[in-house]
């Protein structure tokens, strides 16, 4: 008989429930450890996360940064709001004194993400007008989502999520060496002087500043590796970008027809702002002329650029809605030297197309005050004299 | 109710393993089986209520039928009634499984359109397996000379048993019923902890950490990598890292599958067959039609390649058989040309298998004849996933490379040297992807077959301090994934 004593099957039991008992407390307690090592555990005091307008928030996971975003901008009430991808994120209240201005930036990479923070956002606050930047990628029908996508979001930031996100990243073992060694520094952030909350502020002066906008600490301040070994950037030619122009690669790796789709549900962000009395801008946001200039020298692009800003233009011309297409960094009168990199443009770009909207006499001159609008005018002349990609700390 | 999901595991088995327990101390046996009977019919209907108005009446006709063929005298009649029934489960089988594959095959444009998966939200779940095992049991009864009978209590349980309801085994009435009689001896106290319900659990918790730990990390590489074939980002390792993905991934996961049936079954006191015998430790396809799936290559075998004539009828009819029976086997798995594509590949491999035995003489080193069976294997599995057959092609020809080879930035210097280019790379994760590849290979090849393992050390299993640690800090580190990642459903359940 191999159970002759009775209690060696209870045994396990007792000793399988003690193990799962232990394990409860000690995944709680490394997790902890992990959150407040790497600065996160700011998770458990959200209430400062949304209200205190002092600090740059970097956080490890960028998941609940469309959360954040809705929170911020139901706070603010905001008369002007931008709403897009990281190719907005350059966009700052100070170029619009007198205006109550946010920067969505980061919280739609797609028409179907614009669409649930609208639907979302406008439930308890709506601005006077939003700009929406669109991103040429937007229309790649290979993107188009295979099921519903969400029709709204979620107001609340979930714990969950973010142990989730902590577990997702613990099996990236290039990610998780880097949360270790990596050393933070709690410190007013160099740039700006705002308290760091979350890993990427605390590691690389990177994080949303209160008026939503981010700062790219880690190029700002040249502690981005990666950069000049891809050859990102002005001073390495835009390689990377243009390689990826040449070789229809990354986020030029499609160019067949346009979504149809993502086209419907612009018309229906469209038609939603309409209904809801809010004026709304469409906007392409620039390349460096460099990767622009590549993109021309590419037939297959050049006929997908065509294509998706002559639909864009359509749409906008069909439901009479303004729309500026800054694709071409030059014809802002910028420079590309004034890039994070060959897809993203500095405050000095942001400004310029700014300026470009209120010299075009549309929505957003309609808005902005004229202490704004000479404040803008000045913001030209005074730039530079904090780091020469800012307009303002 | 997903096996790996907190209402199962939390809710509903502690539920009936109480109320089971009790009816085994109220000496109240013959409940037992009504009872569980009863509780599979509730954990059926969680999925959708309405799906019993197909599962009761098939399993109703199929009990009369198969009573009609036992009491009958006739030889004829017994094979009339045999038919009858029969037709009556394909029909059932085909209305609501192949019908939607029929109506999109008159109205494809093209073969992405006509090989594509149909996703189809209305087919009862589990038809398939409670199906084909229900017409087991018709044609057993009309060919035995002594005819199985059963009561319906018995064959209720059988037929609904809920750790192989929903996807398999396809279990054998003969295996099963008989064993509701050794119940009340398996249900003694010295017997039922320490050989049934501890290594039952210790299973259960086993293939819970394969399928949340490993199988759905792996689906989420292959998911993404499958999906974005037609995209202009996809290229040679996003391609390798998929198909490897999907293999390790289909194999965890029906591995954990089969590890948490038989848990559960033991938990129950029944034991169930054993339907995964590590495949990829093969060495030919004809090994691994042995090991994976067993209990659905044995039904094959049984009621479709024999019945064919099986090998009897010379070598040439014996690789028709085998090409049948392997399309058919393939458009088993679901409602797509590609699946019978993916059967007619494994038809031919098997063929192809056989042939080489016989002409050639000698045997290929093992290790070696494992390898390549495992990239065949890694191959075939590209067909099977893709969401056509265009897309399986063009899959196949970034993993050959005929679109070029790209290695990520950081490898610049390996890639000047080997004279490739660099770029982006969009759906391989890397480093951290080789790794957990690694590892799951070293699973998968060097470790004892988990079922094997507890069953044989069984009284060791109970006695070891370590193993109840292990399996408690398993169990909170799959619940803990559970908590915080979608619930991912088990592949085999949409077969």
């Amino acid at each position: 008989m191999p159970f002759r004593r009775a209690d060696a099957p209870r045994r396990f039991l007792v000793r399988l429930a003690a193990a799962a008992f232990i394990s409860v407390l000690a995944t709680a307690a490394v997790i902890l450890a992990v959150f407040d090592r790497t600065n996160e555990l700011y998770l458990l005091e959200i209430d400062r996360l949304l209200h205190d307008d002092s600090i740059l928030w970097g956080p490890l996971f960028q998941q609940d940064v469309a959360i954040w975003h809705l929170n911020r901008a139901a706070i603010k009430h905001p008369d002007v709001m931008v709403v897009g991808s990281s190719r907005v994120t350059q966009f700052r209240d100070a170029m619009l004194p007198g205006t109550h201005f946010y920067n969505a930036s980061l919280s739609a990479s797609s028409p179907w993400d614009a669409e649930a923070y609208f639907r979302t956002l406008y439930t308890v606050h709506k601005p006077k007008l939003a700009l929406l930047g669109i991103d040429s990628w937007w229309f790649d029908a290979t993107r188009d989502p295979k099921f519903p996508p969400r029709a709204t979001l979620s107001w609340h930031f979930s714990p969950t999520e973010q142990v989730a996100a902590l577990l997702r990243q613990a099996n990236d073992i290039r990610a998780l060496g880097e949360m270790i060694t990596t050393r933070l520094d709690l410190a007013p952030d160099p740039i700006g002087r705002r308290v760091p909350v979350g890993y990427n502020a605390a590691a690389k002066a990177s994080g949303f500043r209160a008026d939503g906008s981010y700062q790219y600490g880690a190029i700002l301040l040249d502690r981005y590796p990666l950069y000049d070994r891809a050859g990102m950037g002005f001073r390495n030619g835009f390689r990377h970008e243009r390689a990826q122009v040449q070789g229809t690669v990354g986020r030029f790796g499609y160019a067949g027809p346009p979504s149809q789709l993502a086209a419907e549900t612009l018309r229906r962000i469209v038609h939603f702002h309409r209904d809801a009395g809010v004026e709304l801008v469409l906007f392409f946001p620039p390349f460096a002329h460099a990767v622009y200039a590549e993109i021309q020298a590419n037939p297959a692009q050049r006929k997908y650029f065509d294509e998706i800003t002559r639909l864009v233009r359509q749409i906008a011309a069909e439901e009479n809605v303004e729309f500026h297409d800054f694709h071409d960094y030059a014809k802002l009168g910028a420079e590309d030297s004034q890039t994070i990199d060959g897809l993203h443009v500095d405050e000095i770009g942001a400004l310029a197309q700014l300026r470009t909207m209120v010299a075009a006499k549309g929505a957003l001159a309609r808005v902005i005050t004229p202490e704004a609008r000479r404040a803008m005018d000045a913001l030209v002349a005074t730039r530079h004299t904090i780091n020469k990609h800012l307009v303002a700390p | 109710m997903l096996f790996n999901s907190f209402p199962f595991l939390f809710v509903f088995l502690p539920i009936v393993l109480a109320g089971m327990l009790l009816l085994v101390r109220w000496r109240a046996m013959r409940f037992v089986a009504w009872y569980i009977g009863l509780a599979s019919l509730v954990f059926y209907a969680y999925w959708n209520p309405i799906h019993l108005l197909v599962i009761v009446p098939s399993i109703i006709v199929n009990f009369f039928c198969g009573k009609a063929i036992v009491e009958t005298e006739r030889d004829s009649r017994r094979r009339l009634y045999m038919w009858l029934g029969v037709a009556f489960n394909l029909t059932l089988l085909g209305w609501f499984k192949y019908a939607p594959l029929i109506a999109q095959t008159l109205v494809s444009r093209n073969v992405a359109e006509f090989t594509s998966a149909i996703v189809n939200p209305a087919l009862p779940i589990g038809i398939s397996f409670y199906t084909f095992l229900q017409i087991a049991y018709l044609v057993d009864c009309g060919r035995a000379s002594v005819a199985p009978r059963y009561t319906f209590r018995d064959y209720l349980f059988f037929v609904t048993l809920f750790p192989h309801l929903i996807a398999g085994p396809i279990l054998h009435h003969a295996a099963i019923i008989p064993q509701l009689q050794r119940l009340e001896r398996r249900f003694r106290a010295d017997r039922y902890w320490g050989l049934y319900f501890s290594p039952g659990l210790a299973l259960l918790i086993i293939g819970l950490m394969k399928k949340v730990l490993i199988a759905d990390e792996f689906g989420g590489w292959a998911d993404q990598s499958f999906a974005a074939v037609r995209s202009g980002l996809f290229g040679f390792l996003d391609a390798w890292g998929g198909a490897t993905a999907y293999t390790f991934q289909i194999y965890f996961d029906f591995s954990a599958y089969s590890d948490m049936a038989i848990g559960l079954g033991l938990m129950l006191g029944i034991v169930l067959p054993r339907n995964f015998l590590s495949p990829y430790k093969s060495g030919s396809i004809i090994e691994f039609w042995r090991r994976w799936h067993v209990t659905l290559s044995r039904f094959l075998r049984d009621y479709l390649y024999i019945p064919l004539g099986g090998n009897r009828a010379g070598r040439t009819r014996r690789y028709v058989n085998l090409m049948i029976t392997m399309a058919l086997g393939g458009l088993w798995h679901g409602a797509s040309w590609s699946f019978m594509l993916w059967g007619v590949l494994h038809g031919a491999l098997l063929v192809i298998n056989h042939a080489l035995r016989w002409l050639i003489p000698w045997r290929t080193p093992r290790p070696l004849a494992v390898a390549v069976t495992f990239f065949v294997i890694v191959f075939t599995w590209v067909p099977f996933r893709a969401a056509n057959t265009a897309d399986a092609v063009t899959f196949w020809e970034h993993m050959i490379g005929l679109h070029g080879i790209v290695l990520p930035w950081r490898y610049q210097p390996l890639a000047e040297l080997l004279g490739l280019r660099v770029g982006d790379v969009n759906y391989f994760a890397g480093l951290s992807q080789v790794i957990f590849t690694a590892a799951a290979a070293c699973i998968v090849f060097a470790l004892p077959n988990a079922v094997d393992f507890v069953l044989s050390h069984r009284a060791r299993l109970v006695r070891s301090p370590a193993a109840p640690v292990a399996l408690g800090v398993g169990l909170v580190v799959a619940c803990l994934v559970m908590l915080v990642t979608e619930n991912v459903t088990f592949l085999y359940f949409q077969f």
